[in-house]
C-alpha cells in the first residue's frame, strides 16, 4: 500500500475508533497518529510519543484491531510504534528574525537535512565557456540521478564556484524529486571530523549508518581525505556501497583525481570511473555577467563602464571579484562620492599589493612541500630531480611575488644559490604561469593554503 | 490505601511534581495527581505527556493502594494546612485529608484512567553526576538555547557524551554556549559515545526540581531519557533531530583581543544598555593605543550615553555593536574575575571565555552596524 492508501484507510478506521472512546480522550491519544505501514497481515500504527503509544496500546488495541480488520479481513495484527517527528511543529514565526540587523551565524543557516544551503541555486550561476562542461554534467545527473555520471568528479581552483555548482546540484535534485531522495552535503574536513569522533567514541556504526542510508552524497574539497588513513578507508566503503547500489556521488576537488598526491590509487581510480570536468578561470564575459548577478541579488546598480574595469581588472578568482564589488558599493554608501574608474582601480591596485602581512618564508615553503608532498629540506639541497625543480622554482617566485624578497636573499635561504638562478626560476614561472592555467591554479591553491595557514 | 505523613515532606513532593502537570490539558485525568505507596514508598506521579516525574515521599504506610487526585485542590489545601501530620485515606473513588483540626473529601479518579509513564529499554547504562555540577554546567548554556520551535533541534540542549568528557552545548543561531564537564566529575558505565537533545523545558524543569547534596543518576535511549535521585525520577522525551556541527564556527584566532575585569563589564553593560533601541544594540569601541574599550548606545528618542572600561587589548582597532542580552547571558555563566572578549570586525563570531579556564566559552554573533 502506498501513502495515500494507508492515509485513508486510516482515516476510515478512526471515524470508527472515535465513536467508542471519549473525544478528550480521542484527542489527546490519537492526535498525530498515521498507518505506518500494512503488509502479510500486521498493520503498524505510529504514534508520537511513547505516552501515546503505551496507553493505546494497552486501553484500545481491541478496537483498533477491529475497526481495521472491518476494512479488511486480512488484518491479523497491530503493533505500535514512536515516530518522533508526528509531532506538530508550531513554526512559530521567529521573533528574532524581524530583527534583520542581528547577524545569524552562518553555518547555522543551512538546510539540517542535508547540511545544503539555499542561497546556492542554477538561477544564480552563471554559464560560460569555462564552465559549460561541469555545468551540463550537473544537468545530466539531475535529470538521470545515480545512473548516468556516477561518480561526477568537479574540480577547479580556489573560488571558481565549485562548491556553488555541487550544493546547486543537490539543491535542484530536492527540487525536481520532491524531497523524496535523501540527500547530504558534507565537506571532506566534516567528514574527517565525524570519522574522528566515532572513532574515540566507539560510534562508526553511526557514520556507516548516516551516509551509507543517502540517496545523493555530495563531498566537497575532497583533497583533504589525502593521507588521513583511517577516513580514506571509511569513505572507500560508503563509496562503494554507494556506487553499488547506483546512488549518485558528487566529488568536487581543487584538482584532478590524479594529482591528489596523497590519495590511495584504488579510491583515484573510483573517482576517475565516472565523468571528470574541471571548471576554469571565466573569461571576460561571463565575468561581467557574475557581476551583474551579484548586483541583481542586492537590487543594486553600477555603471557599465565601472563594471568593466573590475571585470578587466580581476582575472583569477571570483571571490575576489565580489570582494572588489562589495568594496566599491561600500564607498558608494559610505562617502557619496563618485565612483570612478580610476578610483576603482585603486581599489583593486590596493587589494592585491597589500604586502604579504604574517606569512615567514617557513610558511611559504611549507605550503608548496604540502602541495607536492615532498620534504621543505630538499628545496635547499642539491638535488635536481624533476620532482623537486618545479616546487623549488615555485617556492622562489612565490616568495619573490608574495614577501617581495630580495634575489640574493632568497637564493641564500634555498640553499644558498646564485641570485641569477632566482632571477631565472622567477621569470620561467611569471611567463610559464599566463600560458599554463593548470601552473596557474596549483600557485592560487598554494598561495590560499600559505595565507590559510599563517 | 492509607497513609500517614508529615505536611512538609508531602509539600515538597507535590512541589516537585508540580510543574510536570497539564493544568489546562482537556482530559481531566492529565490534571491529578497519582498517589500511590509500594516498596515502603508513597509516590506521587505527575505528567503532561512529554516528561513525567515521580516524588518519593517518606511516610508510614498502613494499607497499599492507589488513587488519582484533582492536582489543583489538592496542592492548595496542603499547602495551607497548620498541622504538622496528614493522614490520608482511600474511601471508594474518594480521598479523605485529615488532621487534628481539619477534615476534607476530595473526589478522584480511577486510577487505572492515569497514563502508563513508559519505561526506558536501556536498564545497565547509566552517568551519574553531582547534582549542584549538572545543574551548574546547564545553567550555564541552556539561556542559550532557542525558546521557540521555529527549529526543533535547537529547541533544546546537546547532551554529547564522549567517553572522556560531556559536553553541553545551546544555541539559537545568535550565539552559542558549550560548557564541558571532566573525566573526574562523573562516572559511567556507557562504553561508547552519544549525542542527544535535552528539550529545552526538560532542562528547566531538572534545574527547578533537582536538590543540591544529591547525586543524578541519568539513563538515555534512542527516544527517552531518565533522571534519578533518591528523591525523585524524571522521564522525557529527548528531541528529535541532529544538533549542528558546530566545531567550525568556534572561532580561533582573533583581530582584536580585549581582557576586562568582569564587574566593570557587567556594570557598563546594565547601565549604557540604558540607551539601547528595540534591537538591544551595544558598540563597543577599540581605537588606536587607548587602554580602554569604550561602550556606547543611542537612540534617537531617548539620547546617547559612553561608558569606558579599562582593558587589555591586543590587536587592530575596531568597531562592533551586539545585542547586550545575549552578552550578558554569556558573561553571567562565567565565574572567573576577568573575562577574555574576542572580536572579528562585524560579520564574524566574537567570543567570550573564562582566561584561564577551557571548559566554558560564549561565541557570539555581532550586530551589522547598517
Amino acid at each position: 500500500m502506498d501513502l495515500m492508501d494507508l492515509n485513508r484507510a486510516w482515516e476510515t478506521a478512526l471515524a470508527e475508533i472515535e465513536l467508542q472512546i471519549s473525544r478528550p480522550n480521542f484527542a489527546t491519544w490519537l492526535k498525530n497518529s498515521r498507518l505506518a505501514d500494512k503488509k502479510d497481515g500486521t498493520a503498524t500504527v505510529a504514534l508520537p510519543n511513547n505516552f501515546a503509544k503505551e496507553w493505546v496500546k494497552t486501553k484500545y488495541h481491541k478496537i483498533i484491531l477491529a475497526a481495521l480488520r472491518n476494512l479488511d479481513n486480512e488484518t491479523k495484527n497491530v503493533q505500535y510504534e514512536v515516530h518522533p517527528s508526528l509531532i506538530k511543529e508550531q513554526k512559530a514565526a521567529d521573533e528574532i528574525q524581524n530583527i534583520e540587523m542581528q547577524n545569524i551565524i552562518p553555518e547555522f543557516r543551512l538546510d539540517p537535512e542535508t547540511n545544503l544551503s539555499p542561497r546556492y541555486t542554477f538561477e544564480s550561476f552563471v554559464v560560460g565557456t569555462s564552465n559549460e562542461l561541469a555545468c551540463a554534467a550537473a544537468y545530466a545527473v539531475i535529470k538521470e540521478v545515480g545512473t548516468k555520471y556516477n561518480p561526477l568528479f568537479i574540480y577547479g581552483g580556489v573560488g571558481l564556484g565549485k562548491t556553488h555548482l555541487i550544493q546547486a546540484i543537490g539543491n535542484e535534485i530536492k527540487k525536481t524529486h520532491k524531497e523524496k531522495l535523501k540527500i547530504k552535503y558534507v565537506t571532506s574536513e566534516k567528514f574527517t571530523n565525524e570519522v574522528v569522533w566515532a572513532i574515540r567514541n566507539k560510534r562508526m556504526d553511526d557514520i556507516k549508518q548516516k551516509y551509507r542510508d543517502t540517496d545523493v552524497l555530495i563531498i566537497d574539497d575532497i583533497q583533504f581525505i589525502g593521507g588521513k588513513e583511517k577516513t580514506e578507508e571509511e569513505f572507500f566503503h560508503t563509496f562503494n556501497v554507494l556506487y553499488e547500489s547506483k546512488k549518485q556521488i558528487i566529488i568536487s576537488s581543487d584538482r584532478p583525481p590524479r594529482s591528489i598526491p596523497t590519495l590511495e590509487e584504488r579510491l583515484r581510480s573510483r573517482f576517475a570511473s565516472g565523468m571528470i570536468a574541471d571548471i576554469g578561470f571565466p573569461d571576460y564575459e561571463t565575468r561581467l555577467a557574475i557581476l551583474k548577478t551579484k548586483l541583481d541579488e542586492q537590487n543594486r546598480e553600477l555603471d557599465e563602464e565601472i563594471l568593466s574595469v573590475i571585470a578587466k581588472k580581476v582575472q583569477r578568482n571570483i571571490r575576489e571579484l565580489e570582494g572588489v564589488l562589495n568594496k566599491i558599493l561600500f564607498h558608494l554608501d559610505r562617502k557619496k562620492s563618485d565612483i570612478t574608474p580610476v578610483f576603482v582601480e585603486k581599489i583593486i591596485e590596493n587589494d592585491f599589493n597589500q604586502p604579504a602581512k604574517n606569512v615567514t618564508i617557513n610558511d611559504v615553503l611549507k605550503a608548496v612541500a604540502d602541495y607536492f608532498n615532498v620534504p621543505s629540506n630538499d628545496f635547499i639541497g642539491r638535488c635536481r630531480k624533476r620532482e623537486i625543480v618545479e616546487p623549488r622554482q615555485i617556492a622562489m617566485y612565490l616568495l619573490r611575488e608574495e614577501m617581495k624578497l630580495s634575489y640574493p636573499h632568497i637564493g641564500e635561504k634555498l640553499g644558498n644559490r646564485d641570485h641569477t638562478t632566482v632571477i631565472h626560476a622567477y621569470e620561467k614561472i611569471s611567463k610559464e604561469i599566463t600560458k599554463n592555467p593548470s601552473l596557474n591554479q596549483k600557485i592560487l591553491y598554494i598561495k590560499d593554503s600559505m595565507y590559510k595557514n599563517s | 490505601m492509607k497513609v500517614i505523613l508529615l505536611k512538609n515532606n508531602l509539600k515538597i513532593g507535590l512541589e516537585t511534581i508540580s510543574r510536570s502537570i497539564s493544568e489546562n490539558s482537556s482530559l481531566p485525568i492529565l490534571k491529578t495527581v497519582l498517589v500511590k505507596n509500594n516498596n515502603n514508598k508513597i509516590c506521587l506521579l505527575g505528567t503532561n505527556l512529554e516528561l513525567a516525574v515521580t516524588s518519593k515521599v517518606a511516610g508510614k504506610i498502613i494499607e497499599e493502594g492507589e488513587l488519582a487526585i484533582p492536582f489543583g485542590v489538592f496542592s492548595s489545601i496542603i499547602n495551607n494546612l497548620d498541622s504538622d501530620r496528614v493522614n490520608l485515606e482511600k474511601k471508594n473513588k474518594n480521598l479523605i485529608i485529615k488532621t487534628d483540626n481539619y477534615s476534607a473529601v476530595i473526589q478522584g479518579m480511577e486510577p487505572s484512567d492515569f497514563p502508563i509513564i513508559p519505561s526506558i529499554e536501556n536498564k545497565n547504562f547509566y552517568v551519574e553526576i553531582q547534582s549542584e555540577i549538572f545543574k551548574d554546567s546547564l545553567s550555564k548554556v541552556i539561556h542559550a538555547a532557542q525558546t521557540s520551535d521555529f527549529r526543533p533541534e535547537l529547541n533544546g540542549v546537546l547532551f554529547d557524551f564522549q567517553i572522556n568528557a560531556i559536553k553541553l552545548a545551546a544555541t539559537d543561531s545568535f550565539r552559542l554556549a558549550e560548557v564541558s564537564i571532566s573525566k573526574q566529575q562523573f562516572k559511567t558505565n556507557y562504553e561508547s559515545g552519544f549525542k542527544v537533545i535535552i528539550p529545552i523545558k526538560t532542562g528547566q524543569e531538572i534545574l527547578r526540581i533537582l536538590k543540591d547534596g544529591t547525586s543524578a543518576k541519568l539513563c538515555f535511549d534512542s527516544n527517552q531519557m531518565v533522571l534519578k535521585t533518591d528523591d525523585f525520577e524524571l522521564i522525557s522525551r529527548l528531541t528529535e533531530g541532529s544538533f549542528p556541527d558546530y566545531e567550525q564556527i568556534i572561532p580561533k584566532k582573533f583581530g582584536t583581543e580585549i581582557l576586562l575585569q568582569k564587574d566593570n563589564f557587567v556594570n557598563a553593560i546594565k547601565l549604557s544598555s540604558a540607551f539601547t533601541t528595540k534591537i538591544s544594540n551595544l558598540r563597543f569601541r577599540i581605537e588606536d593605543g587607548k587602554k580602554a574599550v569604550e561602550v556606547y548606545s543611542a537612540d534617537s528618542a531617548l539620547g546617547e550615553n559612553t561608558y569606558i572600561i579599562p582593558a587589555k587589548i591586543k590587536g587592530e582597532v575596531a568597531e562592533v555593536g551586539f545585542n547586550w542580552r545575549f552578552l550578558m547571558d554569556g558573561i553571567k555563566a562565567m565565574s572567573s574575575e576577568d573575562v577574555f572578549f574576542g572580536i572579528n570586525g562585524e560579520n564574524k563570531p566574537a567570543m567570550l571565555k573564562n582566561p584561564e579556564d577551557n571548559s566554558y566559552f560564549y561565541v557570539i554573533m555581532p550586530i551589522k552596524s547598517a
